[in-house]
């Protein structure tokens, strides 16, 4: 690792002025520390600023009809919280996925949303691959390696969107907010990361209550049950009244760049009666538009296996 | 059949490919078997050894293997563990007819075994129950949950040291008795010092050779001290280690029994000094590091207070054709040094199948999703006499998980443009499994006695590890091969669905 200056911020105010082109924030650390000791960033940070040192934004409470989780809560306390475990059960069921136990003891919802692509290339030790989303001139998956990549959505990068609790909190359609302003999830991520400026800040995420009779699921496809990112991931938010669907947000993670809803196969169901039938339909729309990669394309049948099963669940 | 991941825990790569005919007749006999392979070597290796491991293996004669070798720049050093790869071919030779014929895979090998008492016949005694064996026909068996199951089993033979065939190594063991040489060391203190110049693998083994020598000799264990020899220890011992651990526990036997009769003679002289009548060294015996009266046991003379001085014992012998050890002419005794040298054979022509294991895997495939479960993986071995069960158990543990591993996980992927390895930055990329993906094994013995080292016994080595394991159990639920990593990619491909 290089050296660099380390900087123990005491409020968000602190942490964002010391912030600039140079510096990068600490949390968890679980995502940045890897990408610092094999030096995979485009800029190497010549200051991280720390904000596990702010006190009283690790929190995890409900208020004002919507669950407000602090940017430092840990993803161990999100997974195992009664109150998320409650109504949330998605979020619950996405943080308990992520990584491994002791990453989850470390890691924050904050750095759990922000993290970075988990491309070979990318992340390639001694930034071996100057690729587009370092600011290079291509994407080096779409010739080579990309059996992890996107099949939706994928444009100068093909890398995914490798954040688990993304996918659940995109199907309850939280807001992230920051020291400057409120992002509806849908709005914070983009094909080469999130909308996040070089002096913003991520403090809360804000889960607005579901409604009464809604139906929640997170399944997570990986090649082993601990540690792996995801391959195909779906987070389902169904409401159902009189026996037919009255509302839905079906997301599928590890598809493309950013958390996507499958509108497709929202549309699908949306006033219908669930039916095996109707899932597989739904779960067929759902990848309609998908356009794999020379690798990849097997990730379509598994995307439309996972949503017709979340559906029938 | 394809072979693409990392075989060699710590040397390399080996890349191979090899397309195989396979005549049988109907009740399930080898009668032919041809191979076509294509390895990548890197700069150097074995070569694919179908022909000799085959021929081992089983009674089919007619056997013919290509292999053609190619050198890359990907890797050091590649070396092919050819036994346990051909074994791999060979059993995916008889699941190929075990399907072809809806015959039970366990017949198949039976019929085809060269050797199959007595270690093969108690191995399918003892696994057959303990895996709840129930054969059925390839892509037969649709569960419940909607996922296909698949069972196989495969058989392995044990051609380690102990069993002719394997690496021979002539073992050989030195012990110090009543003193040590080093700086420090106690004289007159009735223990008995081994010194090694080789580390103990993790596995335990010095631990064993103590337990060896001490009930051989009558010792208490913890008066059996094994130490690592500094460099100017006078004879140090390089036992063979690891799965040679057998031919090693033979020398720690055969060098107990001649110290032991050293200290019986030494001791008749004590005891019948100024006597009237001799006490013969055979009238003596040992127990809890003293020597005693049989017919008088509370006669009895401490090891410490023994009149024996700087003793030094050792054995080193060779093994001959039919697994006998010969002692070495220098034997050494009464302080007189030796050098030990070695001797490294490779008996090809031998049969090294006197002990074997057997492996039965039952799976789960999700044909939707391309998912494999492994819902149980069984490791039967006969190590011929398990000498230290602690050191079996961590040998098999590793093996099963390796098995795993290889199986579901373990792959190098590089960037075809650039050569760059893509993947082996850390142990997310590489995957290995987690303890989640190794609950569901089990393993067990047998003690047929049967192979040529120490007691009967043998050593397990690497053998309890398969490359193909998982892939005969899933050829077996969808009737489809597929090429290990078992990822969901390939199995969707193999269902035509990618």
């Amino acid at each position: 690792m290089k050296n660099f200056e380390h900087i123990d911020a005491k409020t968000v105010s602190e942490a964002v002025s010391a912030l600039g082109a140079k510096a990068n924030i600490i949390a968890g650390g679980t995502d940045l520390l890897y990408t610092l000791k094999d030096d995979i960033l485009p800029n190497y940070p010549e200051t991280l600023v720390n904000i596990k040192t702010i006190p009283d934004m690790d929190y995890i409470k409900e208020e004002g009809g919507m669950l407000k989780i602090g940017a430092l809560a840990r993803i161990a306390d999100i997974a195992t919280s009664s109150v998320v475990q409650g109504d949330y059960a998605a979020l619950a069921e996405a943080a308990g996925r992520v990584a491994s136990p002791n990453i989850r003891e470390m890691g924050t919802i904050g750095g759990n949303i922000c993290q970075l692509a988990r491309c070979w290339y990318y992340r390639n030790p001694n930034n071996r691959f100057f690729c587009f989303r370092k600011g290079g001139p291509l994407c080096f998956a779409v010739a080579g390696e990309n059996r992890y990549h996107a099949i939706l959505g994928g444009a100068v990068c093909f890398a995914v969107c490798p954040s688990d609790t993304a996918i659940a909190l995109t199907a309850l359609d939280a807001t992230i907010v920051t020291n400057k302003r409120s992002i509806p999830i849908g709005d914070f991520y983009e094909v080469l990361g999130n909308t996040l400026d070089n002096n913003e800040v991520v403090t809360e995420v804000q889960v607005p209550t579901p409604a009464s009779g809604i139906k929640q699921t997170f399944t997570k496809f990986a090649l082993r049950k601990s540690i792996d990112f995801a391959i195909v991931s779906v987070a389902s938010a169904i409401t159902t009244s009189g026996g037919k669907v009255s509302d839905a947000r079906i997301v599928l993670g590890a598809v493309a760049p950013v958390p996507y809803r499958a509108i497709g196969a929202e549309d699908a169901i949306k006033g219908k009666a669930i039916s095996e039938s109707l899932a597989e339909t739904a779960g067929a729309a759902a990848v309609a538009g998908a356009v794999p990669l020379s690798k990849n394309n097997y990730k379509i049948q598994i995307a439309k296996t996972l949503v017709k099963r979340a559906i029938l669940a | 059949m394809e072979q693409s991941r990392r075989n060699m825990f710590d040397v390399g790569r080996w890349d191979g490919t090899i397309h195989l005919k396979v005549g049988f007749t109907d009740d399930g006999v080898l009668t032919a078997v041809e191979g076509n392979a294509t390895e990548g070597v890197g700069q150097g290796a074995w070569g694919t050894r179908l022909v000799l491991n085959a021929v081992r293996m089983t009674n089919c004669k007619n056997i013919k293997n290509v292999t053609r070798s190619y050198y890359s720049n990907t890797l050091k050093l590649s070396v092919n563990r050819g036994y346990r790869w051909s074994m791999g071919i060979m059993n995916t030779v008889l699941e190929a007819v075990s399907a072809e014929l809806g015959m039970d895979i366990l017949d198949v090998i039976w019929k085809n075994s060269l050797t199959t008492e007595p270690s093969l016949k108690a191995l399918l005694e003892k696994s057959r129950p303990l895996f709840d064996w129930n054969w059925h026909p390839t892509n037969s068996k649709k569960l419940l949950n909607g996922k296909m199951h698949g069972i196989s089993a495969l058989v392995q033979a044990q051609p380690r040291s102990g069993s002719r065939g394997g690496h021979w190594m002539n073992p050989n063991m030195c012990m110090y008795f009543n003193n040590w040489t080093e700086p420090g060391g106690a004289l007159g203190d009735g223990k008995i010092y081994i010194p090694f110049s080789v580390p103990d693998y993790g596995l335990g083994q010095l631990e064993g050779i103590a337990m060896v020598v001490a009930e051989e000799l009558g010792a208490k264990y913890e008066d059996v001290i094994p130490k690592y020899a500094v460099y100017d220890t006078p004879l140090p011992c390089s036992p063979a280690m690891g799965s040679i651990f057998s031919d090693t526990a033979y020398a720690a036997k055969e060098c107990a029994l001649n110290l032991k009769q050293y200290i019986l003679e030494s001791a008749s002289r004590q005891l019948s000094w100024r006597k009237p009548v001799e006490i013969k060294p055979e009238e003596l015996d040992i127990e809890d590091s003293e020597v005693y009266v049989k017919a008088d046991p509370a006669k009895r003379i401490a090891f410490k207070n023994l009149d024996i001085y700087n003793l030094v014992v050792s054995f080193s012998g060779y093994p001959d054709d039919h697994g006998e050890f010969t002692p070495h002419a220098h034997e050494a005794k009464g302080g007189k040094y030796s050098s030990v040298d070695f001797v490294y054979t490779f008996g090809e022509d031998r049969n090294p199948l006197q002990t074997q294991n057997i492996m039965m895997c039952e799976v789960e495939v999700d044909t939707e999703t391309g998912q494999v479960e492994i819902k149980k993986l069984l490791g039967v071995t006969d190590p011929g006499k398990c000498i230290r069960p602690t050191s079996y158990n961590n040998q098999a543990e590793g093996l099963l998980d390796w098995t795993i591993a290889t199986n579901m996980y373990e792959d190098f992927v590089f960037d075809k443009e650039t050569g760059v390895l893509l993947n082996c930055n850390d142990a997310l990329e590489y995957k290995i499994p987690t303890r989640l993906e190794c609950n569901m094994k089990e393993h067990d013995y047998v003690e047929t006695r049967c192979a040529f080292g120490g007691y009967g016994s043998t050593g397990i080595s690497e053998f309890f590890h398969s490359y193909v394991m998982v892939a005969l159990a899933v050829h077996n639920a969808i009737g489809k091969w597929v090429n290990c990593p078992l990822t969901p990619d390939k199995i969707l491909a193999a269902l035509g669905k990618a």
